[in-house]
């Protein structure tokens, strides 16, 4: 089980780094005052690269200082529940890339029983319902009312 | 001034817009009756929708979605003991007992419809009255006192929205700097754009927006069903029209309620949560039958729904006024009219009239249309409780693509919808805000103008911002409620050692 500690040890990391490249990335654009009193490109952003920077050196101390506190704060990132969230973002990665090739109803056709199966749903005809329903709704809503443009298969 | 309210009230009641309201505000109280799904969430997947539509007739109906899921979380906080939303947690405290322990869910129901709808009804008639004097008052603002103003607006939402401050100083910051990506309107150069074409325009913040607030939620939703079993509800819903005697007994905490929601409403920051929690308090407060409040009071149902309904009106206060949303809806509804073309802020007033009056009477129209679905319809929104998650989970995920790619068909927006979507999960377990995020991008660009055109005012004084006395006290405000974790517990001692 992760605690808030170690999160914040990482977000303060994460957060460092973001920030100092930012810092690094806008001195390139010009950071200070124009003569006539504005700002250069890079002033704004690297303001906020260094409160990031700030941010993370203060939370780290804060951390460092309420080790305690912070290790009795649990954060759930390993139990079977999340281990279902990764394996629908594993879903969601390969669906990007299905979705370019076969566009929209004919992966969300996919899709649907894909995700009710992880979530536990047997019932094959509740999930034929819900993903024939769900697909003739898009159509209907989003391709015939609204007349929105929906991505299509490549080979189209 | 006539003449504009005759027009935008033919555009109000034109057959599309109210078509779209009412839509709007029965998917809205559908959302909110289903726990797990939230206002912002709401709000933010049928956004896209506003897009095949010009004008405020797509604000309208995001305002009644507004407006219809703060009511629709009462019904299974009534039914279930869950709030459907954050702002009707109060609301179980004496509907579930009225519904549950006295067997009247009939007569709960009724009084949180009234209830909303007084406290909605209530809150538009302020912001028809207030905004337009604010506005005369905001017409005197210069650059530095609209850059103050973007900086309060942010140090309010991070300083009461998040878990920590510096987690929700680290989400501004983040959604400020994003705001800078592309194009830089003053210097004409191209900022952090990696060659790429798409980050030439900047990063839109509809992906952002929906990745944060609604996919990120389902993923939270998914891991929240794991080994959740099932169990249908069947509920008899008897007569739901109050009583006479039941409306002369909550009548002055229905107005009460109304008058401090949309007072907490209009600061930024605060929402319909904080206002039902400490409406109720005063309920209990000024209430003879103290006793009865927890066991089923109906001054204790109508104090929370009067509270929170009544926020929505208050929040749009600001919102239109100054451009500083006074909650997480308010920010994506900021957002949507920017882009239609709509910019709040004092000149809307004396720019766009017809606009702002098509609001007005379009936020009074959804809380009536909401009293309205609510009375007649409430016995078909209480079965949306028994919808399985295995069926709503798919659904919305897949309400979340089609939404981002419908706004710039783009499949970039798509990737980047997923991978906000997947921050945000981390993000929300390690206590960081979400609105923060948003509203730094919202504001990022005002926020960035107005410094440097406050600077190039001052011929690069600082002093600007603290001479100029709007401006030094919305700063000193601002760097308050950012320290505000050193100073308040201090205060807190203070104050326990007084008592006793």
């Amino acid at each position: 089980m992760t605690n808030m500690k170690k999160c914040n040890f990482v977000i303060s990391i994460i957060a460092a780094v973001v920030g100092a490249a930012i810092v690094y990335a806008s001195s390139g654009l010009g950071i200070g005052m124009k003569q006539k009193g504005g700002i250069e490109a890079g002033t704004w952003p690297a303001i906020m690269g260094c409160i990031l920077l700030a941010a993370s050196v203060i939370l780290l101390s804060m951390t460092l200082l309420n080790k305690k506190k912070y290790e009795g704060m649990e954060v759930t990132l390993a139990l079977p529940a999340n281990m279902r969230v990764y394996v629908m973002m594993g879903i969601f990665a390969i669906y990007c890339i299905v979705l370019r090739v076969l566009g929209l109803y004919l992966s969300v056709a996919i899709l649907i029983p894909v995700i009710m199966l992880v979530l536990g749903e047997r019932n094959k005809k509740k999930i034929t319902v819900v993903t024939i329903g769900t697909v003739l709704g898009i159509f209907l809503i989003f391709g015939l009312i609204l007349g929105t443009k929906l991505p299509q298969p490549i080979w189209m | 001034m006539f003449s504009n309210i005759l027009e935008a009230f033919s555009s109000a009641i034109s057959p599309t817009t109210v078509l779209l309201l009412l839509v709007g505000t029965g998917a809205g109280i559908l959302i909110g009756a289903m726990p797990g799904l939230s206002v912002n969430m709401g709000i933010a997947l049928l956004y896209p929708l506003t897009f095949a539509f010009d004008g405020v007739a797509g604000i309208i109906m995001l305002i009644g979605v507004y407006c219809g899921a703060i009511y629709g979380g009462s019904i299974s906080a009534i039914l279930l003991k869950t709030p459907g939303t954050p702002a009707s947690a109060a609301t179980t405290l004496d509907g579930y007992p009225m519904a549950n322990k006295m067997g009247q869910p009939g007569r709960a129901l009724g009084l949180s419809t009234m209830a909303s709808t007084f406290g909605g009804v209530f809150s538009a008639i302020c912001l028809m009255i207030l905004a337009p004097q604010l506005a005369k008052v905001a017409l005197t603002f210069s650059k530095a006192e609209y850059f103050a103003l973007a900086l309060f607006g942010i140090s309010i939402i991070t300083s009461v929205s998040s878990g920590s401050i510096l987690k929700g100083l680290m989400g501004g910051a983040l959604g400020l700097f994003i705001s800078t990506i592309g194009v830089d309107g003053m210097t004409g150069k191209m900022r952090f754009d990696f060659g790429s074409t798409y980050l030439l325009g900047g990063i839109s913040f509809i992906p952002i927006l929906i990745g944060l607030f609604a996919f990120s939620q389902v993923l939270a939703s998914v891991e929240g069903s794991y080994n959740e079993t099932f169990e249908k509800k069947s509920i008899k819903i008897k007569k739901v029209l109050p009583a006479f005697s039941d409306i002369k007994r909550v009548f002055i905490t229905m107005l009460r309620s109304s008058a401090i929601g949309t007072f907490i409403g209009c600061i930024p920051g605060t929402g319909g949560d904080i206002s039902s929690f400490i409406c109720y308090d005063q309920a209990k407060k000024w209430s003879k039958d103290k006793e009865n409040f927890g066991n089923g009071e109906p001054k204790g149902i109508v104090a929370c729904e009067a509270g929170n309904n009544s926020v929505s009106g208050g929040a749009m206060i600001p919102m239109l006024t100054l451009g500083i949303p006074g909650d997480g809806a308010t920010a994506i509804l900021l957002g949507a009219l920017m882009v239609q073309g709509i910019a709040p802020g004092p000149l809307l007033f004396a720019n766009q009239p017809i606009q702002v009056y098509t609001i007005f009477i379009g936020l009074l129209l959804a809380n009536i249309a909401m009293g309205a679905f609510g009375f007649s319809l409430i016995r078909v929104f209480s079965k949306v409780i028994n919808v399985p998650k295995e069926i709503l989970i798919p659904i919305i995920f897949v309400m979340t693509f089609v939404g981002t790619y419908s706004y710039n068909h783009s499949m970039t927006d798509v990737y980047v919808m997923v991978f906000f979507g997947f921050l945000g999960y981390f993000m929300n377990k390690t206590q960081f805000s979400m609105s923060a995020i948003i509203l730094g991008i919202i504001l990022g660009g005002t926020a960035e103008q107005n410094f440097s055109g406050a600077l190039i005012m001052s011929k690069g004084s600082f002093s600007i911002f603290f001479t100029r006395p709007i401006c030094s006290i919305f700063i000193i405000i601002s760097v308050l409620s950012l320290l505000s974790p050193l100073y308040s517990p201090l205060f807190k001692k203070v104050f326990k050692k007084k008592a006793a």
